[in-house]
């Protein structure tokens, strides 16, 4: 089981990795886009944080409704949509739950990954977030099916993110602000596909720490 | 008469082709704009809830364009236009366009 408290310390890890990666992920940004998307997600993760104490005591539906719509409201990049629809789709398998199952979390980032694919109309290969959060929630759900622990079957999903974030390297990018550059944006992360992989990164984390 | 929106990522750019618009244009054209983002230190974005209420603010029955730039614009445009059909319970063009 993954406990409201979990998710609490997920999103609000994750506020604070994207503080500290800011920098980071806006000079992944700055070579195939334009240098804001560390600055574009730690705008809305700090709206975030400012936000958290506010739902607490809240189901998780709810908390997760209420980080899509600050994130809608603050980030302002095409990751506010993306993200923002992310955390909408996500909150509704949550509603009115406190707790969930290793089922119900698969299903929350499948229908998190679909909102975005729904939103961007990315697919595979296009150098985009989808190219972590896909192969990690087909991973997920194939640790399903092997009987994993949910720590197994996360930790599974994030080695798939890490890999598909490397994978975008040697891509064209076919979506986003990066696709104007053509074959130049060969040979770059995408800045996406990396915050997607530290989202379930902290994800794992808070999932593994005892609540 | 069909209103205009403006979605920019430049305020100034925005406000130039609204003023554009108004003289080319005889009549009194409803033009609203959603240009930035509300951070001071770092205005290049677009807002979804601004263009959603940019949209609200010069809605009729005759409808509105809505014209952006680039990037963000699109999809921030495509989500609000989304957001504005639910709120309002009127068809969303870009769903009806895609289904036939
Ligand atoms: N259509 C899309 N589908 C999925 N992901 C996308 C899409 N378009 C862009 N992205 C992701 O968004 C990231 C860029 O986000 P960022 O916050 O920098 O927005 P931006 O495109 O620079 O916005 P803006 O035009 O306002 O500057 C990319 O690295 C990519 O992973
Ligand atoms: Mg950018």
């Amino acid at each position: 089981m993954i406990s409201q408290q979990q998710i609490i310390n997920w999103i609000d890890n994750f506020a604070a990795v994207i503080a500290e990666n800011k920098d980071y992920l806006t000079e992944l940004d700055a070579a195939i886009g334009d240098a804001d998307h560390g600055i574009n997600m730690n705008r809305g993760f700090q709206k975030v944080s400012e936000k958290l104490p506010t739902v607490i005591d809240k189901d998780i539906g709810t908390i997760l409704k209420t980080v899509s719509m600050t994130l809608i409201s603050t980030v302002g990049g095409a990751s506010g949509p993306l993200y923002g629809t992310f955390f909408l789709k996500a909150s509704a398998v949550a509603a009115q739950k406190e707790e969930l199952t290793l089922e119900e979390l698969v299903q929350l980032l499948q229908a998190g990954l679909e909102g975005v694919i729904y939103r961007g109309k990315a697919e595979l290969e296009d150098k985009t977030m989808i190219d972590a959060l896909s192969p990690a929630v087909d991973a997920f759900q194939q640790s399903l099916t092997n009987n994993d622990s949910v720590v197994e079957g996360l930790q599974k999903a994030v080695n798939a993110a890490e890999e598909g974030m490397k994978k975008t390297i040697p891509l064209i990018a076919r979506k986003g602000r990066a696709s104007y550059l053509g074959e130049r944006s060969m040979g770059h992360q995408d800045p996406g596909a990396t915050s997607s992989y530290l989202m379930l990164t902290t994800l794992l984390k808070a999932v593994r720490e005892e609540n | 008469m069909v209103s205009l929106v403006l979605v920019s990522h430049s305020l100034p750019l925005a406000a130039s082709i609204a003023n554009l618009i108004q003289h080319i244009v005889k009549e009194d054209v409803n033009i609203a704009i959603a240009a930035r983002v509300d951070d001071p230190e770092h205005p290049w974005g677009t807002d979804v809830i601004k263009i959603q209420q940019a949209i609200k603010s010069v809605y009729s029955d005759d409808g509105v364009v809505v014209l952006m730039d680039l990037g963000s614009a699109v999809l921030s445009a495509e989500m609000a236009i989304a957001r504005f059909s639910e709120s309002e319970d009127i068809i969303n063009p870009l769903q009806w366009q895609q289904s036939g």
